[in-house]
């Protein structure tokens, strides 16, 4: 056949089948797009919250190819320049830099976390560029003049005055802040105001942290951190040649709790340490597009079957085979290409969304980066693209086959690909039987790299497994209901049973999509119980104090705001306190990962707490154990790090690297990073840190009523110059739950497009059963039935598969939600969720998917409705 | 009282007026046994889609048992062909889905009559009458041309219509099965009183026929 002859063929009998039958086209093109653009969007976001890291991260360091940085805490003891310094004669340069979080507090008394970084602005220049606002206009690079200066705003003298500091554009411009304004900053406990010698452009390091830093000289920057002598970080250019040289004299020389590392390698270790989230709502996405291919594969199915009579027609008069299956792999294409090029559209206006959506968590447990406009990338179309049409072929596969196996003789044979379905009912029950088995044995594999591979492959195969027994379940129910149906709904009913008992081929298809969409929303919604009913109940069970006392740094989102260690002793002194326990908490890098070091006062925690450990010991049984080097370390640590009982942690502490032994591990939902604690007095000694970063508070029990007036009491005490917060365990919940929320609305969202992709493929699958029996509905035109009733038929159709739908998803979610809860969470994040049903959702969910499919098949209903019967029986 | 009497009744179809009945007279009496014959495209299907109610007519009037159907609802049109004609397909257009038994009881159903056992005996009487009373739980794909085409005769008749509409009814039988089922509507016209238009090419139906019209270009010519 000519190419032309093609065209003209396929215009005429894909295109204007496609034209005829709008509604259908447009559903399955919804439904695509609405895969894609989840897909597209969630992963901007992901990428997007990366990059601005790396952009971060390269704009701070400049030219540096090297770091020296702390394996515990964010500050270290400048004094390790003495080992540097010698460097410089083979060309190496370095600059020390303060790379810190403090609280801005805004005009309108509103509090939000910026940068502040602390550079040597002599030697920086070396390493980074800079621009104030003015030289940004113009785009011409300030830079760094020849004397070492950066600029004009470092040659400004103001900015080497005492307590001055540049802004970024961004925050300048957001906030209103000028040259000469004020900008005040909690710091810990205190309250520092900083004179603006002049507002930074965007380029260079004015641009890290999208311009939402604060930068200062670096011991301006120790004044108000009130660190002195200590930095975050000293970068260092080094000759490329000599970089393996000088790395290993660093070692040598260097304190042991000193990491040298280079600023790809913190990059790396972001990407690491956010993978799992990232992963977790990437995989979330596939939701959406897994039943968009169900949707494709659907309507596919449903065109090739409706139209064998026509295909075996054209086979009989010479069309090829493989022109036939060209035909049809031809309009997969055109929808798949349609679908995917709106989804792309749709996915990158709805990336800012998400990328809002995301960043609160992002921010709440990784990194404090701002992140307000989403930042795609020219390969994400591409893979968007990749996905979109991959997908759809991979959908359409199946059907395409069907086509061309259509001989002419077949076509004729109205019901052979029913008898088919009928005959392969059986195999397909034990096809998936044997996917439930072999995801059962995937399941109980180990994660691989930490990633839980096998759990989202057992997830997969449930889906296939259970979505293959679907023939076989309603080849038997339909019948049943058929018979009984009738007594309910009259000969409606036995007719929309029997119609859909008909068109097993179809029904299966429309059911199956059904179920997938409500058992993602049914295992999504048990996994978001549970954990949270597990988060609730710990937060119940551990927090034992009454009020918990942090710095107002901390307490408004800088988890590194301190308070001394002496406030503990003028805590205890408050009358109606029983005990004061510190607790302190810094960064640890531990093998390139990072987590948590903290260190508790336990003698307090084992009278006073109710820790709970995976051992079922009892709180004070452990906490009367931790003295010396001995550790209780997190869940998702030990997960992590596949510790338990006995095993040893290995700890960088300025004396060399210390091990503790695991005493016990406890249960802990504040990070997936996990944490190390040890005995405070002995993180003192090793650390020479007296600070906390919480004070939890027991009172006695005859003050536990009068908890408002101890926390006045308190407040009171510390009211000269030093801003404190002390919140109630309550409000802690009621934070900890609104956190908690917050982090699952995109979770929320996802599998609300899930079902609302399945109630498409529903709506479409009885669009197509409604045109198929148009020629039924016309006998029953004939035979008397009112246009009532063929709309009853449909409607009744609907519910059934509705019903059908529900009953699956529950069963097939409750299998998805026990691989998200026991494999997939706890590989992924190493946290024991506890397994709770929230049935009141369920229930409602379920009525609501019942109530939306009927709805749906409302359009297909008034088509039956229409039926002109001598139109129908001309056609015959 | 004619049972069916259409005066001056025309049809034209769609955006080209094409006029498939031209001012068409027609008397059919009680339980008369009338056979409409024509070449193809000459108004026969049309005329009995007209009597059925199930194609509106441009001009004329047509009375079914004394009542006018010439501005009755759809509703109510429904309820007249559901309760007094039954239909005889050339394509038998038996429900593949469901058995003979549930096919045959079909018009008592969508009229909610009778109780379920009162429509289970009344439907395996007329597969008695139809000699089919065996293959009550058969689907069509499992039953012959000429038997399918009984199971058709049983539905048309259960609910006892005053009319029963046949279109080509032995158009897709052999000749056996052909004669077998004229035998079995002729029979059934005596023994039931039932009026019965048939419209048909053959002369093997005509001749069963009380009466014989001929159609032709829209019109009824004898």
């Amino acid at each position: 056949m000519s190419p032309a002859a093609f065209i003209d063929l396929f215009k005429r009998f894909v295109l204007r089948d496609l034209a005829h039958n709008k509604m259908r086209s447009l559903l399955t093109v919804a439904g695509i797009a609405l895969g894609v653009s989840v897909f597209l969007a969630i992963s901007i976001a992901n990428s997007t919250a990366l990059s601005r890291f790396g952009d971060t991260v390269t704009k701070v360091s400049g030219k540096a190819n090297l770091e020296v940085a702390p394996a515990v805490g964010t500050v270290f003891d400048e004094s390790v320049i003495r080992d540097i310094a010698p460097l410089t004669s083979i060309g190496v340069k370095y600059s020390p830099i303060i790379d810190e979080n403090v609280i801005l507090l805004r005009r309108d008394s509103e509090t939000e976390m910026v940068q502040l970084v602390g550079i040597d602005m002599l030697a920086d220049p070396d390493f980074k560029t800079y621009q104030n606002e003015e030289a940004d206009a113009k785009a011409e690079p300030v830079g760094v003049t020849d004397d070492g200066v950066a600029g004009k705003a470092a040659s400004d003298v103001s900015v080497f005055s005492p307590a001055t500091c540049l802004v970024g554009a961004n925050l300048a411009q957001r906030l209103d802040v000028r040259k000469g304004s004020e900008v005040k900053l909690y710091v810990d406990d205190r309250l520092v105001s900083l004179t603006v010698a002049d507002v930074m452009g965007g380029g260079g390091l004015g641009g890290a942290y999208s311009g939402n830093l604060i930068i200062a000289d670096i011991a301006c920057a120790q004044e108000v951190l009130q660190n002195g002598g200590k930095v975050s970080r000293i970068d260092l250019i080094c000759p490329p040649d000599a970089s393996a040289q000088v790395e290993t004299k660093l070692r040598a020389s260097l304190p042991p709790d000193l990491r040298i590392t280079s600023p790809e390698g913190r990059m790396e270790q972001a990407h690491k340490m956010t993978r799992s989230f990232e992963y977790n709502l990437l995989a979330l996405t596939f939701i959406a597009l897994m039943v968009g291919m169900f949707l494709i594969y659907n309507t596919m199915t449903i065109t090739v079957l409706r139209r064998r009579p026509e295909i075996g027609t054209l086979r009989a008069l010479g069309v090829a085979k493989t022109i036939v299956m060209r035909m049809f792999l031809l309009e997969a294409l055109l929808l798949g290409l349609l679908g995917t090029t709106s989804g792309i559209l749709v996915g990158r206006l709805m990336a800012d969304g998400a990328l809002k959506a995301v960043s609160k968590t992002f921010q709440q447990f990784y990194f404090k980066i701002p992140m307000e406009s989403a930042d795609p990338r020219p390969e994400q179309y591409l893979l968007a693209f990749a996905v979109g049409m991959g997908l759809t072929m991979i959908a359409a596969w199946p059907p395409l086959l069907e086509a061309s196996s259509v001989s002419p003789a077949e076509a004729t044979r109205r019901n052979s690909q029913e008898s088919r379905l009928r005959r392969w009912q059986w195999p397909f029950l034990l096809i998936g039987a044997a996917l439930l088995g072999l995801a059962y044995v995937l399941s109980l594999q180990p994660a691989i790299s930490g990633f839980p591979v096998f759990g989202y492959l057992a997830a997969l195969l449930s889906i296939i497994g259970c979505a293959s027994i679907v023939p076989f379940l309603l080849a038997h129910a339909l019948p049943v209901l058929s018979r009984y149906l009738p007594t309910l709904f009259g000969v409606e009913g036995r007719l929309a049973a029997t119609t859909l008992n008909g068109t097993l081929s179809r029904t299966s298809v429309a059911a199956a999509s059904l179920m997938i969409g409500i058992a993602m929303m049914v295992s999504l919604a048990i996994m978001i119980s549970s954990f949270r009913k597990t988060v609730t109940l710990w937060i119940d069970q551990s927090f034992q104090a009454d009020l918990w006392m942090q710095s107002k740094a901390k307490a408004m989102g800088n988890k590194s705001g301190r308070l001394q260690g002496a406030v503990i002793d003028e805590v205890r002194k408050v009358p109606g306190v029983a005990a004061a326990e510190g607790f302190v908490e810094r960064r640890l890098d531990i093998g390139g990962q990072q987590a948590f070091l903290a260190a508790a006062d336990f003698d307090v925690l084992a009278e006073h707490g109710n820790q709970l450990f995976l051992s079922g010991r009892s709180n004070k049984e452990v906490c009367k154990q931790l003295v010396g080097y001995r550790a209780m370390i997190s869940e998702p640590f030990a997960v992590r790090k596949n510790l338990k009982r006995g095993d040893s942690v290995t700890v960088a502490t300025p004396q060399g690297d210390k091990s503790f032994v695991v005493e016990d591990i406890y249960y802990d939902y504040a990070s997936d990073l996990g944490y190390v604690i040890i005995p405070r007095d002995l993180y003192k000694k090793l650390y020479g840190d007296d600070s906390v970063t919480s004070i939890a508070i027991y009172l006695e029990p005859d003050s536990v009523p009068r908890l408002d007036e101890v926390r006045k009491a308190i407040l009171d005490r510390f009211k000269a110059g030093r801003h404190i917060s002390i919140a109630s365990t309550l409000e802690l919940r009621s934070e900890a739950i609104r956190i908690f929320d917050r982090t699952f609305a995109i979770t929320y969202a996802l599998h609300t497009i899930a079902v609302t992709v399945a109630l498409l493929s529903v709506m479409n699958a009885l669009f197509a059963l409604t045109l198929e029996s148009k020629r039924e509905f016309a006998i029953l035109r004939y035979l008397g039935a009112r246009k009532a009733q063929l709309s009853r038929v449909v409607l009744l159709q609907a519910a059934i598969l509705g019903t059908v739908g529900n009953i699956g998803g529950l069963g097939l979610g409750y299998v998805l939600s026990l691989l998200l809860i026991y494999v997939i969470n706890k590989q992924s994040f190493g946290w024991s969720v506890q397994y709770s049903i929230p049935v009141d959702f369920i229930v409602e969910s379920g009525i609501l998917v019942l109530v939306t499919a009927i709805a749906s098949g409302i359009p297909p209903a008034r088509l039956a409705a229409r039926t002109l019967a001598p139109s129908v029986v001309r056609d015959e | 009282m004619p049972l069916l009497q259409l005066v001056g009744v025309s049809k034209t179809y769609g955006e080209h007026d094409v006029h498939a009945l031209k001012q068409v007279d027609l008397t059919v009496e009680d339980g008369q046994l009338v056979a409409l014959m024509g070449a193809s495209g000459c108004g026969k299907s049309t005329l009995l889609n007209v009597i059925a109610g199930l194609d509106d007519i441009q001009e004329g009037d047509i009375a079914f048992d004394g009542i006018s159907l010439k501005g009755l609802s759809d509703e109510k049109i429904t309820a007249v062909r559901g309760e007094k004609i039954g239909f005889i397909f050339q394509f038998f257009n038996l429900l593949s889905t469901l058995t003979v038994l549930e096919n045959v009881t079909l018009p008592l159903e969508l009229l909610g009559r009778q109780s379920h056992k009162q429509r289970m005996a009344a439907a395996r009487e007329m597969l008695h009458l139809v000699g089919l009373e065996d293959r009550d739980q058969f689907f069509p794909a499992q039953l012959s041309g000429g038997q399918m085409q009984r199971v058709a005769i049983a539905r048309a008749l259960i609910h006892k219509p005053k009319l029963v509409i046949a279109d080509e009814p032995t158009g897709n039988l052999d000749s056996d099965n052909g004669a077998m089922v004229l035998a079995l509507l002729s029979k059934l016209n005596k023994e039931l009183g039932q009026t019965l238009i048939m419209a048909t090419h053959s002369a093997e139906a005509a001749a069963i026929a009380d009466r014989v019209i001929q159609m032709k270009d829209g019109r009824i010519v004898t």
